[in-house]
């Protein structure tokens, strides 16, 4: 039985009540990981019987996916009131930099209370069947901070852009993982210098002249830096 | 619990989320295409300019390239507005556009009048099936997507006057005329799918 009668077509009902299950299955996963066991204390907490968890088919990356995306969500609206704050000049306008970064800061921070079962999600999502969608969250988050940042780009710059970003958030969420620091300064300071790497590496990439040769070489080194920064084959420098 | 099994026995539609992404994958594939296909299009006459400029007809493909660069800069507008993502093939519309505009003016005025029309009847079918399927994307889909809809139309009246204008300058009097018509137009139909696409 339904605790509450959900409105609209069925399918939206049906909708409502998985997104209901997989929100409260979300308090078990410290103690059950992303799992079925999680998804089945989260349908009885909803008063629905514990075969529910047949709602989720494919088990525990569901809830990793829900937990992604609602999180993206969130982040979204985030920063929509925040630019319309600016817009309305109530708030003065952050610089591209300083928006980007506070953005994925924010971000992050919605790991921390999953963080020590988040590899085991990273696993699930990294896994071949699973990689499409878990990539697609990925671009999602990364879409949406360039959009408030205002970025109107509609050549190769718009993906330069976000797999610059994707990069940062990525690498920074790997460094995050294994940082003991107070309140992850540890985290913030790392993300700031791939930052850092990044806007150097734009600015580089927009003081090169077609056809001059000269800083091809610190544009390919850095260029290969934050790649092997997302692919994560090296260890992240202090 | 016996509404919710009858209701379970009706037709399945799909769950407003599932809709809501379907929408928003049309408009995506609609904006992105549209914008790769107005950049083509600039350089198509940009490449009949760098031959044809300075001869009589070069005032009249200065006006193609006119309007062609006011649509190109609309879809820059209209990407970031619904977020859509750009074509990754932006390098090679901009060369590819180029060569078909120089080449075909390089035999003549009429085989660049006739790249113009093979060209724009592609087109112009083009914007006829997106504005079908923009208007039958669900019951209100005229109404949802009204902006999208009016510009698309306004360019197809825009591009169809291009045909005219090509017709009027004797396209249909260049060499192998209607072999040169279909391969162009089947051309542009492979650029649009891909465009769609990637």
């Amino acid at each position: 039985m339904f605790p509450v009668v959900p409105r609209g077509s069925e399918e939206d009902r049906e909708d409502q009540v998985r997104e209901r299950v997989l929100q409260s299955a979300l308090n078990f996963v410290p103690q059950h990981g992303w799992s079925r066991n999680a998804l089945i204390a989260g349908a009885e907490i909803e008063g629905l019987p514990s075969v529910a968890h047949g709602m989720f088919p494919r088990g525990g990356i569901e809830l990793v996916l829900y937990f992604y995306a609602s999180s993206n969500q969130k982040l979204a609206d985030m920063l929509a009131a925040e630019t319309r704050l600016s817009q309305d000049g109530r708030m003065q306008k952050k610089s591209t930099e300083l928006f980007i970064r506070d953005a994925l800061e924010t971000r992050l921070r919605m790991l921390i209370p999953y963080l020590s079962k988040w590899p085991q999600a990273m696993g699930l999502m990294s896994l071949p069947w699973n990689a499409p969608e878990a990539l697609e969250n990925l671009k999602t988050v990364v879409n949406d901070i360039w959009f408030y940042a205002g970025d109107t780009s509609v050549d190769l710059n718009w993906y330069s852009k976000r797999v610059s970003v994707a990069g940062v958030y990525k690498s920074s969420e790997l460094f995050m993982l294994q940082d003991s620091s107070d309140d992850f300064r540890e985290t913030w300071s790392f993300m700031q210098r791939r930052i850092n790497n990044v806007m150097k590496l734009g600015d580089l990439a927009g003081q090169m002249q077609p056809g001059s040769i000269d800083g091809v070489g610190t544009f390919m080194s850095g260029a290969i830096e934050i790649v092997s920064y997302i692919l994560s084959l090296v260890p992240p420098s202090f | 619990m016996s509404v919710i099994l009858v209701t379970g026995i009706c037709r399945r539609h799909l769950s407003s989320i599932a809709r809501k992404a379907q929408t928003r994958a049309l408009i995506d594939r609609v904006l992105r295409v549209d914008h790769a296909g107005e950049i083509g299009a600039v350089r198509i006459y940009q490449g009949q300019l760098a031959v044809l400029g300075r001869t009589q007809v070069g005032p009249v493909i200065d006006h193609l390239l006119d309007q062609e660069r006011v649509h190109a800069a609309k879809f820059e507008e209209l990407i970031p507005k619904y977020r859509a993502r750009p074509t990754v093939l932006l390098p090679v519309w901009n060369v590819a556009g180029f060569l078909l505009g120089a080449g075909s003016a390089l035999l003549g005025k009429e085989a660049a009048m006739a790249c113009t029309v093979a060209v724009e009847t592609a087109i112009g079918e083009h914007y006829d099936g997106q504005l079908r399927t923009l208007m039958a994307d669900g019951p209100d889909g005229a109404d949802r997507h009204k902006e999208i809809i009016q510009v698309i139309k306004k360019f197809r009246d825009e591009e169809l006057d291009h045909l005219e204008t090509g017709l009027e300058h004797d396209a249909e009097k260049a060499p192998l005329y209607d072999v040169m018509n279909k391969t162009i137009q089947a051309g542009c139909k492979v650029a649009i799918w891909l465009a769609e696409r990637v």
